[in-house]
């Protein structure tokens, strides 16, 4: 039975279960029930992740706009200009799909999935609720960060490739800001991870039952994560690899049409998958007030943080390149090191 | 499921690796050829870990090192090219011959 | 078991690409694809933590450094020279008795399969604390050692006089 307090994780958990008692009385293998549910689940994902871009669109333009005093986009299907974002999709998927003719073509066509796809795969290991998650691995965080750092070879990619100076100083901008940043970003979770004596994103769900970890010392790598995080997707004050007025447009210069949408797309689920993990990690994910479904609180959650890093795109200048390195590897590295540090002494402190 | 696929499977690609590094005329192509050669061991040892179950699983913690070395022997190895490029304009192995005459 | 067979034909495709393609660019990609099936074997022998840190260091760092250096020093349009020697023969054959002498000599040993049955927990904890605790020496030369290389690859490629 669906008990009272109905979330989408307890519908999806009794749905399994079902499933389970009819694949039981019909005889269907093992094999098959698990890649149905998981193929469900994917399905479900992949709506999910098209459903979030188009908010996500939306909300970079209104929120900006708001923050200049403008509307936005106003007209296009009525009320506040909600479906220009579809709009626009059309239009990426109708223009012209070129490569320019300099261009390594296979590696020009094969980077935007190599963007993509890695986006893809963190998507499984977040917990949107309860029972509402991909595969509930033993590294699940280590795993987000591991595909995570495929991005930087697309991005490479799409840089050499196109065969042209702007978008190869972008990609190798590019690069070499997210190999800097991903240290301090592994390491602002690992005080979160000390806690907890755990890597899977269940175990740090419910350890934050009773308080989150912000209000705990991680504080500190909360603050670390969020500037490494904006830092990681590219985003301003750090969207150095795609300077419009330095690089034209980056490393995505020289692609049109779907293949550019890709880079676009990839560039708003990491923004999520960002969010996301901030929330799982020092919000308490899916905990919330009891009366609030758990993916509810959690998506809440997640979209805090993704306005806070739009916030931060309309309130600082961008920065200077080697000011970007310094403060990355003299500044951010060492505070996240005493960050660790410090978490040890405070768990030792509480045992 | 055995061992003996896997050291065979390591094999190959550990003649593929030695393939690479003797005929390659680029240097990076050589440092490639190196990982090639590393990841065969690595397969060997996790491979050797699951079906032989060696004491304190070394063969986990083994690989754990040669990833590290491997990472050290890229930097330097690296930082040794360009720093060549920068001075005599190549990477090609056979041009590289200033302490030859 | 389909899963590892396909992880194994990619990795050796990807190995051969790698050692006979012209373009440099693409061996340095093709050894990504290899690096990360090399990682599904990981993973489908029970070493989950390896497999992670083998994605982390080789194919976000390693992989990345090797394209930062293929950039500075080649073009596009210089892609099309001849990349291998003229000891071309000479290796292949070379390779395979290496090949075949390994594995006649894996045959001949006799080896006692005992299977290791992973904690469901996951490598990571026993992993950790086997480095510090039975491994703690090894694992403190080699952060040396990585501490050693990075002051040397700075040192290296770094700019003169400034």
């Amino acid at each position: 039975m669906i008990y009272a307090s109905q979330s989408l994780g307890d519908l999806w958990n009794w749905l399994l279960q079902q499933f389970a008692e009819l694949c039981g009385s019909l005889g269907i293998p093992e094999v098959i029930r698990y890649m149905v549910e998981k193929g469900a689940y994917a399905v479900g994902l992949l709506v999910f992740i098209s459903l979030t871009a188009l908010v996500m669109i939306y909300m970079e333009r209104k929120v900006s706009a708001h923050m200049q005093l403008r509307y936005g986009p106003m007209w296009t299907g009525g009320w506040h200009g909600w479906s220009q974002t579809i709009a626009d999709m059309i239009k990426l998927l109708l223009k012209e799909d070129i490569i320019p003719d300099k261009a390594d073509r296979w590696v020009h066509r094969i980077a935007p999935i190599v963007i993509f796809v890695p986006s893809l795969i963190g998507f499984l290991v977040i917990p949107f609720d309860k029972y509402l998650i991909g595969a509930d691995l033993n590294v699940g965080i280590l795993l987000v960060f591991g595909f995570s750092s495929i991005a930087v070879l697309s991005i490479f990619m799409g840089g050499w490739a196109s065969n042209n100076k702007y978008t190869l100083l972008g990609g190798l901008r590019s690069a070499a800001q997210m190999i800097s940043y991903e240290l301090p970003l592994v390491l602002s979770v690992l005080g979160v991870i000390m806690t907890v004596g755990s890597l899977k994103m269940s175990d740090i769900v419910m350890a934050q039952k009773d308080v989150w970890f912000l209000f705990t010392p991680n504080l500190l790598g909360f603050i670390i994560y969020i500037i490494a995080g904006t830092a990681e997707v590219n985003r301003t004050p750090f969207d150095l690899p795609e300077a419009e007025s330095e690089l034209v447009s980056g490393y995505n210069t020289e692609y049109s049409g779907l293949k550019y949408g890709f880079f676009m797309l990839s560039e708003f689920t990491n923004t999520f998958i960002i969010s996301a993990i901030a929330a799982t990690f020092f919000m308490g994910g899916w905990n919330g007030p009891s009366w609030l479904p758990g993916i509810v609180s959690f998506l809440a959650k997640t979209y805090l943080i993704v306005f806070l890093l739009m916030w931060f795109r309309w309130t600082f200048p961008r920065l200077r390149v080697d000011r970007l390195m310094d403060f990355g590897w003299k500044f951010l590295l060492p505070l996240s090191f005493f960050n660790i540090l410090m978490i040890a002494v405070w768990v030792l402190v509480k045992k | 499921m055995m061992l003996l696929p896997f050291i065979g499977l390591s094999a190959i690609i550990f003649a593929i690796g030695i393939y690479g590094a003797l005929t390659r005329r680029n240097a990076i192509g050589i440092l490639m050829s190196l990982e090639l050669m590393f990841n065969a061991a690595n397969i060997n040892l996790v491979a050797a870990n699951k079906f032989l179950n060696l004491e304190n699983s070394i063969g986990i913690i083994f690989p754990i090192f040669i990833i590290t070395i491997a990472a050290a022997e890229a930097a330097v190895g690296l930082a040794i090219i360009l720093s060549l490029y920068r001075q005599i304009k190549t990477v090609y192995v056979e041009k590289i011959n200033i302490m030859k005459w | 078991m389909l899963l590892l067979l396909l992880f194994a034909a990619i990795a050796i495709i990807a190995a051969i690409l790698v050692v006979s393609m012209k373009n440099i660019m693409h061996c340095a990609l093709f050894l990504a694809l290899f690096l990360l099936s090399v990682a599904g074997i990981f993973f489908c022998l029970d070493a989950d933590f390896l497999g992670i840190v083998q994605i982390l260091v080789y194919v976000g760092g390693i992989i990345v450094l090797i394209l930062f250096a293929v950039m500075l020093t080649s073009r596009v349009s210089s892609a099309l020279l001849e990349q291998t020697n003229e000891q071309k023969g000479l290796a292949i054959t070379a390779c395979l008795l290496l090949a075949s002498a390994i594995t006649a000599a894996a045959f001949r040993t006799p080896l006692v399969t005992s299977f290791y049955t992973a904690d469901p927990e996951g490598t990571t904890r026993s992993t950790g604390e086997l480095l510090l605790t039975v491994y703690a020496l090894p694992f403190e030369i080699a952060s040396v050692v990585l501490l050693v290389a990075l002051i040397g690859a700075i040192v290296l490629a770094g700019k003169k006089g400034e």
